[in-house]
């Protein structure tokens, strides 16, 4: 299971490479005690850009729309890859701070790290990577700091989340968390 | 970029740890459901151990703290196992929550276990407070009785009228002995007051929620011993980022006990002789949630010539919690003389 995690990490790497996304790597804190690791990548299909007031303290404010791909992992529980899209306003001050709103609605796949059984015909029936679909609305609301003294090009991403995952038992599971980890811009 | 990959690969690696306390853990899936249970302890055992948990809402894993938990694991297998529509058992249920179908769960889990680990291997299930209702429910609704060597109550709600009824009685007479004691006088009054104004015959839903309330709020009254059960033995960081995600247990187990809360409230079997399994009945002389009389009652009608009553003279409703030697004795006395 490690190997395959790592596995699918390199391809989310190479994917950034080939779409020029921005890549994050997270610590998330689903329901904010149950932690796991986060390695997503956003990429961004249309922005729409305005700058005001003066130089010395201009804002810059942006909206957008862009994909998202991910996979969270929760060591002893699931591996969850999702996949979605997101519209986004973004305020930037002039040192580089950003806070920004996302929501729009993603799609996913847990899969269980632990092997899954049946009972069936008298014996005990595997079924291996057992897990569940999911949809999701999405709300997300974002800080990011610049972080020079690793790249021009990254950021420090905290990120502050809801979703509401269905079908889940008879409804629906709130989920909610945060994240917190860096940011790896295109531009 | 490379620096940053090989981070997270490193932190990756750490995070796939599997904690050494797990000894073998699985999802049983069944009807829709996918039911995490943890099995720990003693593994070369012949005796499986299913832990019915309470609630509705609670988690497997709730049972797996404490000193108890940790001496039965010494000598037995002990299957946690989250009931569907609790704990993090996830799925589309895709329809109504019936007991029946949690009943059904238990018979094929009891089943699986066997064909999974054996089927030398001597299977129990142990009910506590909810899991006294379901296991009962199983006994007399599904063919459990057939795959399983012994039947444990501890504490199980079996009967919600008769319960109710009961409590009404305890909390009358102790509440006035203590008020005449002296000791905790203006709290042993309210609840006084309150039981004063329930109609014993005719319990609302409500009315049974405040008497469940107030029967917690009795036990600490009365300072019945902690033996070391609870989460404060493993740590409560363990308790918050174990395996069970807490959260998630505590709504989706409160979606769950209100689907489940009407059904409950009627099931009054009158049945309990068609149970024929070896049975270990276990009850705190003070428990106010669950009175002893449900404990008598099973004793006294089960149909097996191996029913044992043991009433914990200093536990209430949780004596795995008060008196846990003496509990872990009983189980331990019962799973290897059958």
């Amino acid at each position: 299971m490690r190997i395959t995690t790592i596995l699918i990490m390199m391809g989310y790497l190479l994917k950034a490479q080939l779409f020029s996304g921005d890549v994050s790597y997270l610590y998330s804190g689903e329901q904010l005690f149950h932690p796991g690791l986060k390695v997503a990548v956003d990429h961004e299909l249309f922005s729409k850009t305005k700058i005001k007031g003066k130089k010395e303290k201009e804002i810059t404010k942006s909206k957008g729309y862009y994909l998202f791909a991910g996979t969270y992992f929760h060591a002893q529980n699931h591996n969850h890859l999702f996949l979605g899209s997101n519209y986004y306003f973004k305020r930037t001050n002039h040192k580089g701070r950003a806070r920004a709103w996302h929501f729009g609605l993603g799609a996913g796949r847990a899969t269980f790290l632990q092997p899954t059984y049946s009972f069936e015909n008298g014996q005990a029936k595997k079924h291996p990577l057992a897990g569940r679909w999911t949809l999701f609305p999405n709300f997300e609301y974002q800080l990011n700091y610049p972080a020079h003294f690793i790249s021009e090009k990254s950021s420090i991403k905290v990120s502050f989340w809801n979703q509401y995952q269905f079908p889940y038992n008879n409804r629906g599971l709130w989920v909610f968390g945060f994240d917190l980890g860096l940011t790896l811009h295109k531009d | 970029m490379k620096t940053f990959f090989y981070i997270s690969s490193l932190l990756l690696l750490f995070a796939c740890n599997k904690s050494t306390s797990t000894e073998d853990y699985f999802i049983f899936k069944n009807n829709g459901a996918n039911m995490p249970v943890y099995v720990e302890g003693n593994l070369q055992s012949d005796a499986y151990i299913i832990v019915i948990h309470g609630g509705p809402g609670g988690n497997g894993m709730e049972y797996n703290y404490g000193k108890s938990a940790e001496l039965l694991e010494k000598e037995f297998a002990m299957c946690y196992w989250d009931q569907r529509g609790q704990g993090n058992s996830s799925g589309n249920l895709n329809g109504t929550l019936k007991i029946q179908t949690l009943a059904d769960d238990l018979n094929v889990l009891a089943q699986l276990i066997k064909a999974k680990y054996g089927n030398s291997k001597k299977v129990f299930i142990l009910g506590h407070s909810w899991g006294g209702t379901l296991g009962t429910y199983a006994l007399l609704n599904t063919s459990i009785q057939d795959h399983i060597n012994g039947w444990i109550e501890v504490d199980g709600a079996h009967d919600l009228p008769m319960l109710n009824k009961s409590a009404v009685s305890m909390f009358l007479k102790y509440s006035q002995q203590e008020i005449d004691l002296g000791n905790n006088v203006d709290r042993w009054q309210e609840i006084l007051t309150f039981i004063n104004s329930v109609d014993s015959n005719n319990v609302s839903n409500d009315e049974s929620g405040q008497i469940n309330s107030y029967a917690f709020q009795a036990e600490e009254l009365l300072g019945l011993p902690r033996g070391g059960q609870g989460v404060d033995d493993k740590g409560a960081f363990n308790y918050l980022f174990g395996t069970t995600n807490q959260v998630t247990s505590g709504i989706q187990g409160t979606i769950t006990n209100v689907q489940l809360n009407n059904e409950i409230e009627a099931f009054s079997p009158d049945n309990l002789s068609d149970i024929h399994v070896p049975s270990l009945i276990l009850w705190g002389k003070y428990d106010f949630v669950v009175p002893a009389r449900l404990g008598y009652t099973a004793a006294s009608q089960i149909n097996h010539p191996d029913v044992e009553l043991v009433i914990f003279e200093q536990s209430g409703h949780s004596p795995m919690d008060n008196e846990p030697e003496l509990y872990v004795q009983k189980v331990v006395d019962f799973v290897n003389r059958n």
